[in-house]
């Protein structure tokens, strides 16, 4: 008995180490890139470089604008995941577990909205914008952004919020709970781990999204993060080493993120709740 | 990002009361155009391209509004990726938008936006002998009907580079020609016998890049794309052939390799800086990288006119960005006036100097001083003088999309040049017929 | 029994903000675009006319336009595919309980974190075949942006990279809701590892699965970043996706009219394509009900 549990661990770091090593070698090799000094960028063998330098790293920290973007990023994805669930969570619950008629309907629309290609919006949500006055602001890409937020939330949400048994809501109702009582007692912290997740989601979509960000924003006052590193290049130069610096940094808040909330994912199955 | 599971009424409020907070802040950093300034004074919003250098130009306007000093020039950069700087300009300028006042444009959407109207005219502003120094090539882009709309603040050239050390050692002189080009490549490369070395690159991606690439070749056999008057030449004998040559390189010859189709300058530039090509066609902004301490052809390299096919002349493509004034700007004297202050002499050479890029302005190529720091410069010149730009049609963008894809399945080997080319023709006569 | 005013109210008041809120911002530029589609519209040469259904009657017969939506559905079917596949097993696996499991769960989001932009040149970089690692590490020169059979699958293997973990993230979080007691009941019933998961995971994980399946198949379809940095649609036209095509239209030769209408059919493609997991989706949640 015991050989076997061996053999199957043994098969589960196999295979995680396998995976690991498609997920994180490209990223490897950005770093590896950044750490290479510009004249041998394209110099293969060597694989790594002999004379790693921070040159590249130090440029992309000194670059004018680069925390700027950094702030703004994070203000327009926390802004972004905020409006989400503002909105979002009444809604997926009261798609979720109120009977209602036309439920699919507002759904589907919901999503239709957000299939639209992006490049056919941009133009007339960028006009409008300049008529609002708010053009080059965090707000006007924030409000691009939960478009789609939006949507995939209530989608994600109300499917999470179906899990959970009626019976709980139901019992709830009966003790008298209002709908809010109901969304705070019972559902939001059974649903916790697909709240978490989609959170993130969201986050990181926001955090990265380039093309509205870039149409809506104009100077350093509102530039996001992508749109930041996306200036880099010049009119032929493309600074791979620099870009390859700028995009580790660029990852390294979401994989913090991810790294503290993971726990609460896995630990969203509180006991007690749902048993026989 | 705070805790989910309580969103009492109260906390409902004060995130509600936040938000707005928040957008209020954001919102006050917005850019008020006409907002009065304490010191009256006019202020331009220049867009532009990011350079590498682009601190140096700073500096430039820094010169131009202590000369000028009612009017300030506020930067705005737009990413270095031309299709995204066409783009904004395009949604900014339909909508007649009077956010900016100088534009930075690349030479072919000048006609384009001229005919739209978005352009103020430039001329009699720019004067005569202003606009006499200026490459001419480069000025037939800027007219439309007798009026001038842009000027070139700064041109670039294809020019030929070439590896001087395996050259010299086999006993090559550099190629005027496409045929000698070939010759030497294909001698070099079984004399040297390396397996990663290659004849000749160039840009043969899908993009605006390949057209270039691929009208040097076609002029340089006495071909073109459009014939007086605007009919598409591109089934003429002289343009087949130079396409078929082209083809020929990558697939007969071997000289060129199959992965051209996804060479950009910047890939094609590292292809050569590690050693691995004899010839590359590129703009003369590779050269001072290519010469840079840790390159590994710093010193063994040189760099001359595009070749031609016999019986032709040697036509390098022209590009480079013009500077033109929104039609719409509320500030049309000022912005005349940086206008002309880019075009001036010391202005040029400074360009040239400290931002890095080929100014339009022919004398400062002559300058004692600019022959001295750049003694590369009076090849480059020789560039600049026979030089072609892309048909300065107000259809180019269009005809450059309907072209893209054909040339690059010619240089793929998915369609022969005759295919291709009655294709693209064809395309281009339905879109014509439609306007 | 019918709700009371007040609960009704209540109702509203939880559904309408979001509605309201995605309704007036999202509807502007839809019926902006669509309205743009039912004309020529080419502002440089001073062209503003309504035409009608024309410019979709043209796109019926525009070569380019099926080719773009052939390129799109390989594109969509192959990586969503593997995209699946790849993520529920890595879904599966990180559900194990093994230390270091914290870390490699975050560790597995990285390809997500990557902003598309930077990505899309990482791979140009990684997959070019002369000094790409790949090439450098498979001893070989494929030329895997520039050959005409081999482009598009590039440019899948970077999308699935890319997006992987977004599929790991909603399965992982499906997975947790499955009610351990049903597994312990399983094996005491006799059941093994596969039929445990045939008859259990499978089936609770449904839901989510569509979910995952519809959102992603979305966003492949709307693919553009990535394949415009790799290939530009090339070579020879052969990656050319409808958003692309869209964009060209649009931006590059100011075809308004004529790339709305591509925008348009690029969103009924999209619909086309959800539909069966829409349906599908609703008769899950129907049956739970």
């Amino acid at each position: 008995m015991q050989n076997a549990l061996i053999l199957r661990r043994l098969l589960l770091f196999a295979a995680l180490g396998l995976i690991l090593s498609f997920v994180l070698a490209p990223f490897a090799w950005q770093v590896i890139t950044a750490l290479k000094p510009t004249a041998q960028l394209a110099e293969l063998p060597p694989l790594l470089p002999a004379h790693p330098t921070w040159q590249n790293f130090g440029t992309v920290l000194g670059a004018p604008g680069f925390w700027r973007a950094c702030l703004n990023s994070a203000i327009v994805a926390s802004l972004t995941v905020f409006l989400a669930f503002a909105l979002g969570v009444p809604a997926a619950y009261a798609l979720a577990k109120l009977r209602l008629r036309g439920a699919q309907l507002v759904l589907t629309t919901l999503l239709c909205f957000s299939m639209f290609p992006a490049i056919a919006n941009v133009a007339p949500l960028y006009l409008l914008f300049i008529r609002l006055g708010i053009r080059d602001s965090a707000l006007a890409v924030v409000i691009a952004h939960s478009v789609f937020a939006i949507p995939f939330a209530i989608w994600t949400l109300t499917s999470f919020f179906k899990e959970i048994p009626d019976d709980l809501y139901r019992a709830a109702r009966v003790d008298g709970c209002s709908h809010l009582g109901v969304l705070r007692h019972v559902v939001l912290p059974l649903a916790s781990p697909g709240l978490l997740s989609v959170a993130l989601l969201v986050f990181i979509f926001s955090w990265n999204e380039f093309l509205y960000a870039l149409t809506l924003t104009a100077s350093e006052r509102s530039r996001t993060l992508p749109v930041a590193i996306a200036l880099f290049p010049g009119l032929h130069e493309i600074p791979w080493g620099e870009i390859a610096a700028a995009s580790v940094l660029a990852t390294v808040p979401t994989i913090l993120l991810m790294l503290v909330f993971q726990r609460r994912i896995v630990s969203g199955l509180t006991t007690g709740a749902v048993k026989g | 990002m705070g805790s989910r599971a309580s969103l009492g009424p109260r906390h409902r409020a004060g995130l509600v009361v936040g938000s707005l907070a928040l957008a209020a802040i954001s919102l006050s950093g917005c850019p008020r155009r006409q907002a009065s300034q304490p010191d009256q004074r006019v202020t331009l919003a220049f867009k532009h391209a990011q350079h590498p250098r682009y601190a140096f130009l700073t500096e430039l306007i820094q010169r131009f509004e202590a000369e000028n000093p009612g009017i300030r020039v506020r930067e705005e950069i737009l990413p270095a990726s031309t299709d995204e700087q066409h783009q904004f300009y395009v949604i900014n300028l339909a909508a007649r938008a009077a956010d900016f006042d100088v534009l930075d444009m690349d030479v072919i959407w000048v006609p384009e936006f001229a005919r739209a109207g978005w352009l103020m005219e430039l001329t009699p502003g720019v004067t005569e002998i202003e606009r006499a120094p200026l490459f001419p090539a480069a000025l037939r882009a800027d007219w439309l009907e007798e009026k001038l709309y842009a000027v070139p603040w700064f041109v670039d050239a294809g020019v030929l580079y070439y590896r001087k050390d395996l050259l010299d050692k086999h006993g090559f002189l550099p190629p005027q020609t496409y045929p000698e080009l070939l010759e030497t490549a294909r001698s070099v490369l079984t004399a040297e016998r390396d397996p990663k070395l290659t004849g000749f690159i160039w840009q043969g991606k899908q993009y605006e890049g390949l057209v270039c690439s691929a009208l040097e070749f076609i002029r340089g056999n006495g071909g073109d794309l459009l014939r007086e008057g605007g009919r598409p030449a591109l089934t003429e004998p002289p343009t087949l052939e130079a396409l078929h040559f082209m083809s020929d390189m990558v697939r007969r010859y071997d000289v060129t390799p199959p992965l051209v189709t996804t060479l950009n300058e910047e890939a094609s530039r590292h292809i050569f800086q590690s050693g691995r090509a004899i010839f590359m066609r590129n703009w003369p902004y590779a050269w001072p990288l290519l010469q840079q301490p840790g390159s590994r052809v710093a010193g063994r390299i040189g760099m001359t006119l595009v070749p031609h096919f016999p019986g032709h002349t040697s036509t390098p493509t022209l590009g480079g960005f013009h500077v033109g004034v929104n039609a719409r700007s509320p500030h049309k004297k000022e912005a005349l006036a940086f206008v002309r202050f880019l075009l001036r002499y010391d202005v040029q050479k400074q360009i040239l100097l400290k931002v890095g890029v080929l100014p339009a302005h022919r004398q400062v190529y002559d300058d004692a001083e600019v022959r001295q720091k750049l003694p590369q410069i009076s090849e480059l010149l020789h560039s600049l003088q026979q030089v072609e730009p892309r048909p300065a049609t107000p259809y180019y963008m269009m005809i450059s999309h309907i072209l893209q894809p054909e040339l690059s399945a010619v240089v793929a080997g998915i369609r022969p040049p005759k295919q291709a080319m009655r294709s693209a023709e064809l395309q281009i006569e339905h879109l014509l017929g439609l306007l | 029994m019918r709700a009371s005013f007040r609960e009704r109210l209540g109702r509203f008041g939880l559904l309408g903000p979001a509605v309201a809120y995605v309704a007036s911002v999202a509807v502007i530029p839809v019926v902006f675009t669509l309205w743009l589609s039912l004309r020529k519209q080419m502002p440089i040469f001073g062209i503003s006319q309504f035409v009608g259904l024309q410019n979709y009657l043209f796109l019926m017969r525009d070569a380019r336009f099926w080719g773009a939506v052939g390129h799109t559905g390989y594109f969509v079917l192959v990586a969503v595919t593997l995209e699946l596949t790849l993520g529920l097993a890595i879904a599966l696996l990180l559900h194990q309980k093994f230390p270091g499991r914290g870390l490699a769960r975050a560790l597995v989001l990285i390809p997500w974190a990557v902003p598309s932009v930077v990505a899309a040149r990482f791979w140009e970089w990684t997959l070019n075949a002369d000094f790409g690692v790949l090439n450098f590490l498979l001893r070989t020169r494929i030329n895997w942006l520039g050959d005409p059979f081999w482009a598009m699958h590039a440019a899948i293997l970077a999308d699935v990279w890319k997006t992987t973990p977004f599929m790991v993230l909603l399965l992982l979080a499906g997975l947790q809701v499955i009610p351990e007691h049903l597994y312990r009941a399983a094996r005491i019933d006799g059941a093994n590892s596969w039929q445990a998961f045939r008859h259990i995971t499978l089936p609770l994980l449904k839901p989510i699965i569509l979910l995952a399946l519809l959102f992603r198949t979305m966003d492949a379809a709307r693919v553009f970043d990535l394949i415009y940095v790799l290939t530009g649609g090339g070579p020879g036209n052969q990656t050319e996706t409808l958003v692309i095509y869209a964009y060209n239209l649009l931006y590059r030769t100011l075809q308004f009219g004529y790339g709305s209408s591509v925008a348009v059919a690029t969103f009924f493609f999209i619909v086309l394509l959800s539909l069966a997991y829409l349906r599908e989706l609703r008769r899950t949640w129907q049956m739970r009900e």
